[in-house]
């Protein structure tokens, strides 16, 4: 071993324990992974840009009159467009975790991870913060083309933009735990597919991604399935900044985030209690490197 | 740090199983002095891997205790996870993150093993230079060849500088020159940084020429744990002996030897180039070389008398074997 080597290992370092470094250390490593997927990133951005596309065709056919009653204005693409382009970008960002989890774990990589100190819910959030930074490029793509490509009538002023920004951040706050809970049932059923794909079709049903809630009250169960949903309250508020230029000091913007913060305070603790568990599980199992 | 850096007390792991539980590790003894470069060796599915991952807190143990630098695995996982290096070199570096180079594998490992990236960033350039890997420090992981991985993996453990080094096959995979630097930085480790270091190998040179103590280990349970000296007792009864005459008239010389008390055997009697070799079993060794070579003074030319010590291997199968057939 030559000298310059051990000098570096003579010297007594104190660790940097600091949380956001480590969060911005999985965020930084996962993000330089995922740029490495050019042809993956390059599809998925066509396929945004084709499914508005689609929308958009489909808002042809629908009548102003049946979504001005809703409540959102009367663009039929604008309605959908928030409603797919903010649904596709809460489930990319659910999705990520998980799906970062499963490949950790067919990898080999997560068992050093996990052997090395970084904190568990350093690591979620991390891998986290890569899908929302990630699936923002998706998002701010698909209303760009929807705005500019199709003529969407958003309202893109500076109060609506803040507003709608504030809400983005409560609703994947809100989402947060979800995903986290589903990484922790690929961490002891190696698997969630079936899981997440249920998740985001009710999501999307039940939240009104594409079609006024107003539909669902001749159906009460189905109504109170839709109150219960947080991404109602999201798309609510967004739909009111984005459409008709709602700001903060709109009273039901207020609730919306209110509802959120409080799906926040109580799904983040249980996603973070269920992902231990399942922790607690394979490491009992001996399964930690199994897929 | 206490005086053990590693100790297990009953520590036991149970895997369910379709008839009975399968036991991996079985109430296993284990103390591993701070600074000491120790060598568990075991067949596989003997149960190194399980006890290694119970002590670097994957697997939780069903039954029994253990404490890594003083800290136990179980109640306090988080402060043993910041004592610990743990190579798993089988993996042939599928442990790494292919998409990344070296040199950015490196980075992110600093971050999540909280070393301040001022020290990582010396570090990080001074393990790529010795461990060779500066030319192609920038490339993706995924275009190396399987030595390099296992050089990355090594650069990655040691990079956080921890106290206690869990080396789970280190050199495999990597080429003889590799290797034999990557002993080296082993024993550089232990004698100078004076880390304590746990090694499995399934290369038992390596192990017999590294480590101070060794362990096997078999179907769960330390089946034989000493200095070499020890372990090779443990399999001869008698110790070997081994006469180097110069000249070709070794049959006197065998009839000789074997007509001495302490003498229980002759093993081997043979023309060795322009000498004779003669290996015999003797029951007391201390007593055995003067005897020999006063009895052969005179008439024989005597090139060396000398103990002969079984090889690691010897060991580790007479032990193995005894221990399945038994």
């Amino acid at each position: 071993m030559d000298n310059q080597l051990i000098t570096y290992f003579q010297d007594n370092v104190a660790p940097d324990k600091s949380e956001v470094r480590q969060i911005w250390g999985i965020f930084w490593g996962q993000l330089k992974i995922f740029m490495t997927y050019r042809t993956w990133v390059v599809t998925d951005t066509f396929n945004t840009i084709v499914s508005i596309a689609i929308y958009y065709f489909l808002s042809l056919q629908v009548q102003p009159s049946q979504i001005a009653a809703s409540g959102y204005g009367t663009s039929y693409l604008a309605f959908s467009l928030i409603g797919i382009a903010f649904a596709n970008y809460l489930w990319f960002c659910i999705n990520r975790i998980s799906h970062s989890m499963q490949s950790e774990i067919r990898e080999g990589t997560f068992e050093t991870i996990a052997s090395s100190p970084i904190r568990m819910r350093s690591y979620l959030f991390g891998q986290a913060a890569r899908g929302f930074l990630v699936g923002l490029y998706y998002m701010v793509g698909a209303l760009a083309v929807g705005v500019y490509g199709f003529n969407a009538p958003l309202h893109f002023e500076p109060a609506a933009l803040l507003t709608s920004s504030l809400v983005l951040v409560f609703m994947v706050l809100s989402h947060l735990g979800l995903g986290i809970f589903i990484a922790g049932i690929v961490l002891v059923y190696k698997q969630a597919d079936p899981v997440t794909f249920m998740v985001s079709l009710f999501m999307e049903f039940f939240a009104g991604a594409l079609f006024p809630l107003q539909l669902l009250s001749n159906y009460p169960p189905l109504a109170i399935a839709s109150e219960l949903m947080p991404y109602t309250y999201a798309l609510d508020a967004l739909r009111k900044s984005l459409i008709q230029g709602a700001t903060l000091a709109s009273q039901d913007i207020l609730f919306d985030l209110a509802v959120l913060v409080v799906y926040a305070v109580i799904l983040l603790p249980l996603g973070l209690w269920s992902f231990n568990v399942g922790y607690d599980r394979i490491r009992t199992e001996g399964t930690t490197s199994s897929y | 740090m206490n005086d053990h850096s590693i100790e297990t007390i009953g520590i036991t792991k149970e895997y369910p199983g379709k008839e009975k539980p399968l036991v991996a590790v079985d109430h296993t003894d284990l103390l591993i002095r701070s600074g000491e470069l120790f060598g568990l060796l075991g067949p596989n599915g003997a149960g190194k891997t399980t006890l290694i991952k119970m002590l670097c807190t994957l697997i939780l143990p069903t039954e029994g205790t253990a404490k890594v630098g003083g800290y136990d695995i179980v109640k306090e996982a988080a402060k043993v996870r910041e004592t610990i290096g743990w190579l798993h070199g089988e993996t042939g570096g599928r442990a790494l993150y292919w998409r990344l180079s070296a040199r950015d594998n490196l980075r992110f490992y600093a971050y999540i093993q909280n070393v301040p990236s001022d020290v990582a960033r010396k570090r990080i350039e001074a393990l790529l230079e010795f461990f060779d890997l500066k030319r192609e420090a920038d490339s993706l992981v995924k275009d190396y060849s399987t030595g390099m991985k296992v050089r990355v993996m090594l650069a990655r453990t040691l990079l956080p500088n921890p106290p206690i080094l869990l080396l789970d096959e280190p050199t495999v995979g990597l080429d003889a020159q590799t290797a034999i630097e990557t002993r080296k930085l082993i024993q550089t480790l232990n004698r100078e940084l004076h880390k304590t270091i746990l090694l499995t190998s399934h290369n038992l040179y390596e192990v017999e020429k590294l480590c101070e103590r060794v362990a096997i280990i078999n179907t769960g349970k330390i089946v034989a744990l000493g200095t070499m000296d020890q372990l090779a007792h443990l399999i001869h009864e008698a110790k070997t002996v081994e006469v180097r005459l110069e000249g070709t008239d070794g049959e006197a010389a065998t009839q000789i030897i074997q007509q001495l008390d302490l003498i229980r055997r002759v093993m081997m009697s043979e023309r060795s180039g322009d000498g004779w070799i003669i290996r015999a079993e003797v029951s007391d060794l201390d007593s055995a070389i003067p005897r020999i070579a006063n009895a052969l003074a005179g008439n024989f030319r005597i090139r060396g008398i000398s103990e002969i010590r079984p090889h690691l291997e010897e060991i580790f199968v007479k032990i193995t074997e005894g221990n399945n057939h038994g």
